[in-house]
């Protein structure tokens, strides 16, 4: 008996351990609960998306408007804790309590839509949100691109506005110094980035410039040759650009670049690349983002008297053709919103989720709340100083903090970037659509389990050959041998693996 | 010898005298038990924790063997045999990646292990308190710092352009070296740093007490002898660590196949995946970022017979040799 006694406080405490995360729980419950006036309603969502970036934060005045307006709240549900959002995504699945709405990578909310987790919506759609269902009647691509394997829409999704992902960008106050011209062609381009490293335009008296840089990779200029570092499309074909002839020249000249000092000896290993190499006035030409890129020329306008790196249209290739291999994609940007399988009223949220499709809904998601974060001024929209010049001036950061332009389920309006963009990349992507040098991209495609095998198997062994191989194509510890390296590609299982991209571009394409 | 005085008792109380041999056994267990009982008490939350974190975690080692979605569950997930093994085994790169994280732990073992032993015994030596302490302190607290902040600190040291290192090779007329995309230097500069550099003081430690342990009439014994410095330290010192150095030797070799991915992640890159990437990163690469569970479950099982297998053959080999083992 002396035993049992001595167990039970014990014991007791050892479980009080073991279930504090449920204890959390169920106090928040009871919050809940509190809070309900009847009028509202609480939903639970989770959102968390690039890795910690976006968590639902059940603060932000947008969604508070929102409520108002649909009668509808919600609240987030993500660990704020993780900053990984794909695990984060997959311990609510495995969890097995799923939230009525549930914000994710497309490929995932259409895996475990199709094992039942979440809602088919093509018909609640069709007979509750009608301006969603204009979306899926008036817009050719978007339920292709969007919907999963078997045909069937589970997210509403988050679409981006605007073409232009990437572009060329180059120190224009640099070729004035020198006296050279915009570059026009690859040859062109060579010559200037050669200048850059031998004529000293920084003026420090030593060759410290690094010509070319980049954020992400180097591969972006490929198609300088007519080459592409991975999957594209061509007349109508999906193609592997590492297994084109084009390939062994891109290759054979990057490499020359690279032993001639004209591409950042760093790349594959610098981060920041922008702030370091632009903030000490290093960096000659880059490609990446024109929104962000262009932003440099105000940070550091003070520190650099003079700075002026501009977007510069692709120089035209060997065959004479201007290609930027980016895009943005047209509809959907593989994230969206689905509904629960669990979700007690799903006629309710698929209203909730029209809200933001529609004109007021879209406005709200885009420029925030009137009279706070915008105000109408002729017609249009304009931005107040909250969100222009709070937080040194950091637009797009202000705006998240209202819960404006996070990517739940919403079309965004390319106007708004306009509204704050340095004129630089205003003009900049007007030009690049204007010129509509893009290369035609391949659209999102779905596959099926046997073939997302093949893909994480043979796929796997592809990009690992490929990125080590190039990787020491460029920095000339290997000569490019093209011949070699498909043979090697071929053993590893190439036509199976491309078979896999062909097969589902072909399903796409017959949808 | 304190087992007879309880059993005879329980003989003597015993009401039937034809009782079974097993009962009897049995109630002298009991005895036994009730006797320590405070010993068993205290046992009770390191049980519950192995229940808990290590047995009841083996059930879900069955997903090795299934195609497992998160949403069915791990019961309701249709069983596939070994398809998941044959997945992970069938890669091009499998050979590849299992000599990497052979080599990578073989050069540890042949650089890394001794290092904190040689730190212990230098700092054995040392007379002067505040220096030892020193030196203690300053190898013990790159322990505490991230894995991300210490490949950080590499990747600047070792960079081409403006990297100290590559500073000074210049400064003495060499050529620069960029060391992190070369395949020849990996194991170099993960080993040094990862290994050396972080753990050195910490492990130490451990070694600093088994010598702290060692009887000083030994020393007496041995100067009186007229062994010098470098005897004792040879007889007496390094026999008395040695059932220590066994020990840390075979728990060692039992993660043989474990190498610290999330560090090789932070330093590699495709040029030097040749010597670089490992059982872990691959599999990290092909499947546990898209929550492809069941593959990363199958290559763990395999580390796990792999480690079990070595750990029991360098525990026999260890116990013929110097009579220390685990069990």
């Amino acid at each position: 008996m002396k035993k049992r006694k001595l167990m039970v406080p014990l014991l007791a405490s050892m479980m009080m351990l073991a279930s504090g995360c449920s204890d959390a729980a169920s106090t928040s419950n009871k919050d809940k609960d509190s809070k309900k006036d009847g009028k509202v309603e609480e939903l639970k969502v989770f959102m968390h998306a690039s890795n910690g970036y976006f968590i639902f934060n059940d603060d932000w005045a947008t969604f508070k408007e929102a409520a108002e307006k649909t009668g509808i709240k919600l609240k987030g549900t993500a660990p704020k804790s993780s900053t990984n959002s794909t695990e984060a995504f997959n311990l609510m699945i495995a969890s097995g309590e799923i939230p009525d709405l549930v914000h994710g990578q497309k490929k995932y909310l259409n895996k475990y839509g199709i094992e039942g987790a979440f809602l088919p919506l093509n018909d609640l759609i069709k007979e509750h949100a009608p301006n969603i269902q204009k979306y899926v009647k008036e817009k050719e691509g978007f339920l292709k691109a969007n919907q999963g394997p078997d045909g069937k829409l589970y997210m509403v999704p988050y679409i981006s506005d605007g073409l232009v992902a990437e572009t060329y960008f180059i120190r224009q106050d640099w070729l004035d110094k020198l006296k050279l011209q915009m570059p026009q062609t690859v040859d062109e381009f060579y010559n200037v980035l050669k200048a850059f490293k031998e004529q000293d335009p920084n003026g420090n008296g030593k060759q410290d410039e690094i010509p070319y840089f980049s954020e992400d990779n180097i591969l972006g200029l490929g198609t300088l040759w007519g080459a592409f570092d991975g999957l594209y499309l061509e007349n109508g074909e999906i193609k592997y650009g590492p297994y084109e002839a084009e390939f062994q020249t891109a290759m054979e000249n990057l490499s020359k670049w690279y032993k001639e000092g004209l591409i950042d000896q760093e790349i594959f290993t610098r981060k920041k690349a922008r702030e370091y190499l632009l903030g000490n006035n290093l960096g000659g030409a880059s490609r990446y983002y024109p929104g962000s890129t262009a932003g440099y020329n105000d940070a550091l306008k003070d520190s650099i008297p003079g700075i002026n790196f501009i977007v510069m249209a692709p120089p035209e290739n060997v065959d004479g053709k201007r290609i930027e291999p980016t895009k943005r994609s047209d509809y959907g940007n593989n994230l969206g919103v689905a509904i629960s399988a669990q979700a007690e009223d799903p006629e309710k949220i698929i209203k909730y989720l029209d809200f933001f499709y529609s004109e007021e809904g879209r406005r709200l998601m885009n420029y925030g709340i009137e009279g706070e974060t915008y105000e109408i001024k002729d017609g249009n929209p304009v931005f107040t100083d909250k969100v222009l010049k709070a937080n040194d001036g950091n637009i797009v950061e202000n705006l998240r903090s209202y819960g404006s332009q996070v990517p739940f389920s919403f079309h965004q309006d390319f106007e708004y970037e306009k509204l704050w963009m340095n004129p630089i990349a205003v003009k900049g992507i007007e030009e690049y659509t204007k010129g509509n040098y893009f290369a035609e991209q391949i659209p999102n495609l779905t596959f099926t389990e046997e073939e997302e095998k093949v893909l994480t198997d043979i796929g796997t062994q592809i990009t690992t050959y490929k990125d080590e191989t190039v990787q020491k194509w460029i920095m000339g510890s290997e000569p490019v041998n093209l011949e070699v390296f498909k043979k090697r590609l071929d053993e590893i299982g190439f036509k199976e693996y491309i078979k896999v991209y062909q097969d589902a571009y072909k399903r796409y394409q017959d949808s | 010898m304190q087992l007879n005085s309880p059993l005879s008792e329980v003989k003597e109380t015993s009401a039937q005298a034809n009782r079974s041999e097993f009962a009897l056994k049995l109630q002298a267990v009991k005895t036994i038990v009730w006797r320590d009982k405070y010993l068993y008490f205290m046992l009770i939350p390191f049980i519950l924790w192995y229940l808990i974190f290590a047995y009841k975690p083996m059930y879900g080692l069955q997903i090795a063997f299934k195609d497992y979605s998160l949403f069915k569950g791990i019961t309701e997930s249709p069983w596939v045999g070994f398809e998941n093994f044959e997945r992970f085994f069938r890669s091009e790169y499998f050979i590849r990646n299992l000599v990497n994280t052979f080599m990578i732990n073989f050069w540890g073992l042949i650089f890394a292990f001794p290092a904190p032993i040689i730190l212990a015994l230098l700092l054995n030596e040392v007379k002067n308190v505040m220096f030892k302490k020193t030196v203690q302190t300053i190898t013990y607290l790159p322990h505490f710092i991230s894995v991300v902040i210490i490949a950080g600190i590499v990747t600047n040291f070792l960079a081409p352009t403006n990297g100290i290192v590559n500073i000074i090779i210049e400064k003495f007329g060499g050529e620069k070296i960029n060391f992190l995309a070369m395949p020849e230097f990996f194991r170099t500069i993960y080993i040094g740093s990862m290994q050396i550099w972080k753990d050195v003081g910490y492990s130490a430690i451990i070694y600093l007490a088994a010598i702290a342990g060692i009887n000083p009439a030994l020393y007496e014994a041995a100067k009186m002898d007229g062994a010098n410095r470098w005897k004792q330290m040879w007889h007496i010192t390094l026999p008395g660590m040695l059932p220590t150095i066994m020990i840390l030797l075979i728990l060692n070799l039992g993660s043989f196949l474990e190498v610290g991915y999330e560090s090789i992640i932070l330093l590699y890159q495709p040029a030097t995946y040749e010597t670089a990437d490992v059982i872990n990163t691959y599999v990290y690469r092909a499947g546990l970022q898209g929550g492809n569970y069941e593959v990363g479950a199958a290559a763990g099982l395999f580390n796990s017979v792999v480690s079990l297998i070595l750990v029991v053959l360098a525990n026999r080999l260890s116990k013929k040799m110097t009579n220390v083992g685990l069990w």
